[in-house]
């Protein structure tokens, strides 16, 4: 089955842009879009509508975290995954409390994406009912 | 009472007017003001008298000689006319003459004022008329005779009474006349003033003293008009005011003197009141001696209590610390190693069991137990505690036995867990107090009542009857030897009554010495609308019980995370754990649980509560914010009820008391993660295809069950069985990981929570999602298959 949902990717490892977007079509999820750097997602965002966005945190320029702020202040729905390395308890409070919606820890299975991604459709699913 | 006494002895002073008073003629005013009239009345008669008297000499002298000049003129007019000569012999004549010239001069001749007498001399001749006595003064005049011899000449002599004598004569006549009249006036006017003046003063004063006496309703009379009837009639107005100031103050006083009557009264109750009172505060001081005797009693029987339960602390903590010591130092042989830990376990055990009793004390004493209020199986409890029974009877060569008097509930309302820990207290005294014979529970429905009785009966060494009074009782347990002898807090009891008592009903005893004990224990059966009755035991609920034995024989698989900070209870859960072939990650705190659960996959995390660092709930809430759906069991002591609730409200799947049984932490761990040898539930990506054929075909199996599961679920939905509906999704929740597709188990538990949140309504999205997804998944997923 396929899912219509746009997804931004934002990472500068061009292998690990295409990993997940690999992973994620797997999943059922084709419609996606990627960003090597934070400017160039966040032009991205103000320019089209995503449903997610993956969000790398160790990046050149703006960090992840920066983006996922500078990103929050322009879409308060779109539903935020960081997916990094940096796995620290501290970290994950602070994206936590800069509002992301879910933390994917590198080297991830599928079964996190996947995980992950039942968490969206659930809240779409809820939002759709409320 | 003196002044009293005082006032009223002037009140009845009486003025008396005393005879010696009314004799004084001083005092008298009508004597007086007679007195002061004579006075002057006599002096100014006499002052009278005397001024107008002043000149009455010359007077006198003045009016005798005019009468003489007036006489001796008649008599020479007499003279004249007549014209004859005087002769001696017209003696008789001249007399004549002269007589009628002093009568018609208007001169009388009385002999005691004026002129008392004539003598006319006539040529030597003298004629007297009236009394002539000597001392007499006299006045002469010369008469001329006409005709007569040349001139000759007679005299008129008069005589008189000298002028001074005359007047003083005159004058004391005068004074007598005067006083005599002024004096008869004079007796008059006072008269009239005593009766103007003296005669009301006189009755006023009468009726002042009358008044005085204390009379005083006397009136005096106001015809009068004058001062005395304005003096009266005032009298009369201010005796009428004194008398109804003296009626209003007779009234006053007799108010006072019932008021005083009535404070004498309630004087006299206040002192009753007192003695009352003191009666009252010695009784008291009485009872709060006795109750400080109890209170002082009680402190010892606590003292005596904490003793005794350190002493139970320590008692079974000997054994642990020494056998494990033993076994640290080696030299044991397998068997006796074995030994010394089935001591140290059940030496354990019987420390958490007397802590738990004192902590359930403790809660009893607060009023802080909860009490559920839950469905309950009898049939599984009785079972549950029939298996622990009947091995510690075995162990004791004790017969078992659990007696159903039909027909029993088949569910009751209650709560289970201390309705068990009841049981379970009376029945293991059963057992610790019996030697020899056997135990029984027998179980009955009181109909009536809406009450299940369990009867727990032993054979053992009874309890006497002046005990038995006591066995109740908290803190006074019969006899401190017994808990020496069979051990046990003596708590057990008292906690078991309580709990009987918050559960609707009450245990009573029946006891003989040497023969055995009868406890009977009554629970009510709770609000079960539709008592639903069952006739024999029923097959048991393997879904609700933990088989025990299945999981010793089945092993099970699967990546668990432990967080836990004591190293000992780690190495403990990681060896339970570990037996049942599950591979165990432990981490110490929460941060380290968050970052291995966010880069590992587990089946299941075991999340202990209280932390250093980071605590279990805010790991919980970490990873519930950051998209872990793992399943999470909190381990904790806290077994409150809200506690429970708070953890399942942040996020958390299930729960484990602290201390952890293995029975429990089994049932969890079955629950959670896959039978070893299960491949489909085995970790993978729902996108990769099973290759094993023998995997592959449970999983073939399971997709071509989904249109079934999708059909069942949409007329359940349909037809409003909620409940069916909320079964299948559970059972989908529950396989539809373990087949590899995380998805159905999602959307399966989302279906599941909105049914059990009670409104339908809420249900019919998720509902058509899960039959959608089965639909799509059986069709995308079975097609190769049948292929």
């Amino acid at each position: 089955m396929a899912y219509k949902d746009r997804i931004l990717i934002v990472d500068d490892v061009a292998l690990m842009r295409d990993l997940l977007k690999g992973v994620l079509r797997g999943f059922g999820y084709d419609n996606v879009h990627d960003a090597s750097c934070g400017e160039d997602a966040l032009k991205l965002m103000q320019r089209d509508n995503f449903s997610i966005v993956m969000l790398d945190i160790n990046m050149p320029g703006i960090s992840g975290m920066k983006t996922l702020q500078k990103l929050r202040e322009l879409d308060h729905d779109v539903f935020v995954v960081m997916v990094s390395a940096h796995s620290s308890a501290e970290n994950v409070k602070q994206a936590i409390e800069n509002g992301v919606d879910g933390f994917i820890v590198k080297p991830y299975t599928q079964k996190k994406v996947g995980e992950m991604l039942e968490k969206y459709r659930r809240r779409v699913s809820v939002g759709d009912v409320g | 009472m003196t002044g009293k006494q005082g006032d009223s002895a002037v009140r009845n002073e009486k003025i008396v007017v005393t005879d010696d008073w009314t004799r004084n003629w001083q005092a008298r005013i009508a004597i007086k003001i007679t007195a002061i009239f004579l006075w002057v009345i006599i002096l100014s008669g006499f002052a009278t008298v005397v001024f107008f008297t002043k000149d009455l000499d010359v007077h006198i002298e003045q009016e005798i000689s005019h009468d003489l000049d007036g006489v001796a003129h008649r008599v020479q007019s007499a003279l004249s006319r007549q014209g004859s000569e005087l002769g001696p012999d017209s003696g008789d004549g001249v007399r004549l003459l002269i007589e009628e010239a002093i009568s018609q001069n208007g001169v009388e001749i009385t002999g005691h004022a004026g002129i008392v007498g004539f003598r006319f001399t006539v040529a030597g001749q003298s004629f007297d008329f009236g009394t002539l006595r000597p001392g007499l003064a006299s006045a002469k005049r010369q008469i001329v005779t006409p005709g007569g011899v040349g001139d000759e000449t007679a005299e008129l002599e008069a005589f008189f009474l000298p002028a001074a004598d005359s007047a003083k004569q005159t004058r004391q006549e005068l004074i007598i006349t005067v006083v005599v009249v002024l004096l008869l006036f004079g007796m008059l006017l006072s008269l009239t003033i005593q009766n103007v003046l003296a005669k009301p003063l006189q009755a006023m004063m009468d009726a002042i003293q009358q008044v005085s006496n204390g009379d005083l309703n006397l009136r005096l009379d106001v015809s009068r008009k004058d001062e005395f009837g304005h003096l009266s009639r005032f009298f009369n107005q201010m005796l009428s005011r004194v008398q109804t100031q003296q009626e209003a103050l007779t009234e006053a006083n007799r108010e006072l003197v019932s008021e005083i009557a009535v404070r004498e009264q309630a004087e006299q109750k206040l002192r009753a009141h007192q003695d009352t009172l003191e009666k009252v505060i010695e009784e008291r001081t009485r009872d709060l001696e006795v109750a400080r005797d109890q209170a002082l009693a009680a402190s010892q029987t606590k003292s005596a209590f904490v003793a005794n339960v350190s002493h139970e602390i320590r008692t079974p903590l000997t054994p642990i610390i020494g056998f494990a010591e033993a076994m640290l130092h080696g030299g044991q042989d397998r068997r006796e190693q074995e030994q010394s830990l089935r001591t140290i376990i059940r030496n354990g055990r019987h420390l958490s069991y007397i802590i738990n009793e004192i902590l359930d004390l403790s809660k009893i004493e607060a009023n802080s137990l909860d009490i559920e209020s839950i469905a309950v199986d009898p049939f599984a409890l009785l079972s549950d505690v029939e298996s622990i029974a009947r091995v510690l009877a075995d162990e004791k060569g004790l017969g078992f036995q659990l007696a159903y008097q039909f027909p029993i509930p088949r569910r009751i309302t209650s709560d289970p867990t201390r309705l068990k820990q009841i049981l379970m207290n009376l029945v293991t005294n059963a057992i610790k107090f019996t030697a020899k014979g056997q135990v029984e529970i027998a179980v009955r429905y009181d109909t009536a009542a809406r009450q299940l009785s369990l009867t727990v009966s032993d054979t053992g060494i009874g309890i006497s009857r002046d005990k038995i009074e006591r066995l109740f009782q908290p803190f006074s347990q019969a006899d401190y030897s017994t808990t020496r002898q069979y051990g046990g807090t003596g708590l057990g009891l008292y906690i078991s009554k309580r709990l009987a008592n918050l559960l609707g009903g009450d245990i009573s005893l029946e006891s003989v010495e040497g023969l055995g004990t009868r406890f009977a224990v009554r629970v009510s059966v709770g609000e079960v609308d539709d008592l639903e009755l069952a006739n024999a035991v029923p097959a048991a609920d393997r879904d609700d019980l933990v088989d025990l034995h299945r999981l010793a024989d089945v092993q099970l698989d699967g990546n668990v995370l432990l967080a836990e900070d004591s190293p000992d209870i780690q190495r403990l859960m990681r060896y339970l754990l570990q037996r049942t072939g599950a591979r165990v990650t432990a981490v110490e705190n929460g941060e380290r649980a968050v970052e291995a659960a966010l880069r590992e996959d587990y089946h299941l995390i075991l999340m202990d509560m209280q932390m250093p660092v980071m605590g279990g709930c805010e790991a919980v809430e970490l990873l519930r914010a950051s998209g872990c759906c793992t399943p999470i069991v909190a381990l904790t002591a806290n077994a409150m009820k809200e506690d429970r609730e708070r953890y399942q409200a942040i996020g958390c799947d299930g729960f484990l008391p602290k201390p952890v049984e293995q029975a429990k932490l089994y049932q969890v761990l079955g629950k959670y993660l896959p039978c070893r040898g299960d491949q489909a539930a085995a970790v993978e990506s729902p996108g990769e295809r099973q290759e094993d054929t023998g995997v592959g075909e449970i999983v073939a199996q399971f997709l071509r069950g989904l249109d079934d599961y999708a059909r069942r679920i949409d007329a359940a939905l349909r037809e409003q069985r909620y409940a069916d509906a909320q079964e299948l999704a559970h059972q989908l929740k529950g396989m539809g990981g373990a087949f590899g597709y995380p998805g159905i188990t999602a959307c399966a538990a989302e279906l599941e929570v909105a049914l059990k949140g009670g409104d339908p309504r809420l249900a019919a999205a998720p509902g058509e999602a899960l039959v959608a997804l089965l639909n799509s998944t059986a069709l995308a997923d079975a097609v190769p298959e049948t292929a």
